[in-house]
């Protein structure tokens, strides 16, 4: 039912734990395809999400980079969207200059108010020795539970017109009923 | 708590070795045909890691291999007993019951 501007999303898995959990139920609203810093999105991740271990569109950077694979989180992604959809937040906006440290985003060298966020347990995906600049129509998107989400450190930023909208409501259960 | 089973397929692959992230995602896709995200392959060792089953070495190259412990192999070893009885019996049932 594509027509609908409201449309409901089951989440899969614990990446955005603890502010969604697996089975929960959010309603995205289709016309807000722009989000704000913070805002949860729902979205058609690069392709690169789609092949074995996550391919960033850097070389350089990404799970299974060459020489140095904690550098950098991945800056530029595949070209091509999966036809998948995840859900994650937005932690960083188009020209952002962001660097990771112990899971914390740093944007534009402030740290992010981050209370809703599982920390990072401490393995290579927590800290990065260099920080990246987010392209032009492209947002920066992560789990909330920082050790455990296949987000755009992987993959890379979510150019603007791979977002389906931003999640405003959870439903189910219904004692965690209410806007997000 | 018992195992997941994504940490069974990590500490079956280090069971055959020190692997870093990138070679244990590609053994545990050629020995079970399950393709883990790096999301998931590294929120599977967090938790191994501080429950003890796995050790984290020095890096090589910037990355860093893990390793299996003795209470790791212990737990592996328990979980996959009863996993084999498990499937033991369903074996069995399935045999005797026909179609």
């Amino acid at each position: 039912m594509q027509a609908f501007v409201v449309k409901p999303y089951r989440i899969p898995s614990g990446s955005m734990e603890p502010t969604l959990a697996i089975n929960q139920r959010i309603l995205v609203n289709r016309l807000d395809t722009h989000p704000g810093l913070g805002a949860v999105v729902v979205f058609h991740p690069p392709r690169g999400a789609d092949l074995t271990g996550d391919q960033c569109g850097n070389p350089h950077q990404g799970f299974n980079a060459e020489g140095a694979p904690d550098a950098a989180p991945c800056d530029q992604s595949l070209p091509g969207a999966s036809s998948e959809t995840f859900v994650k937040r937005v932690v960083g906006l188009p020209g952002d200059t962001l660097r990771i440290i112990n899971g914390h985003v740093y944007r534009n060298g402030v740290k992010e108010a981050d209370s809703f966020i599982t920390p990072c347990g401490g393995s290579s995906e927590c800290t990065f020795s260099q920080s990246i600049k987010v392209p032009a129509g492209e947002y920066y998107m992560m789990g909330d539970n920082r050790g455990d989400s296949d987000d755009s450190r992987y993959w890379g930023p979510v150019p603007q017109h791979d977002i389906i909208g931003v999640a405003f409501f959870t439903y189910w259960p219904l004692g965690r009923i209410g806007t997000l | 708590m018992r195992l997941p089973e994504r940490s069974v397929l990590v500490l079956t692959s280090l069971a055959g070795g020190d692997r870093h992230g990138y070679a244990l995602l590609k053994d545990i896709e050629s020995f079970s045909g399950v393709t883990l995200s790096p999301g998931t392959l590294y929120g599977a060792l967090a938790k191994l890691e501080a429950d003890g089953y796995v050790e984290r070495l020095a890096a090589e190259d910037r990355r860093n291999p893990y390793r299996l412990t003795p209470a790791g192999r212990a737990a592996l070893a328990d979980r996959l007993a009863e996993s084999a009885r498990i499937a033991s019996l369903g074996l069995e049932r399935i045999a005797l019951g026909g179609t």
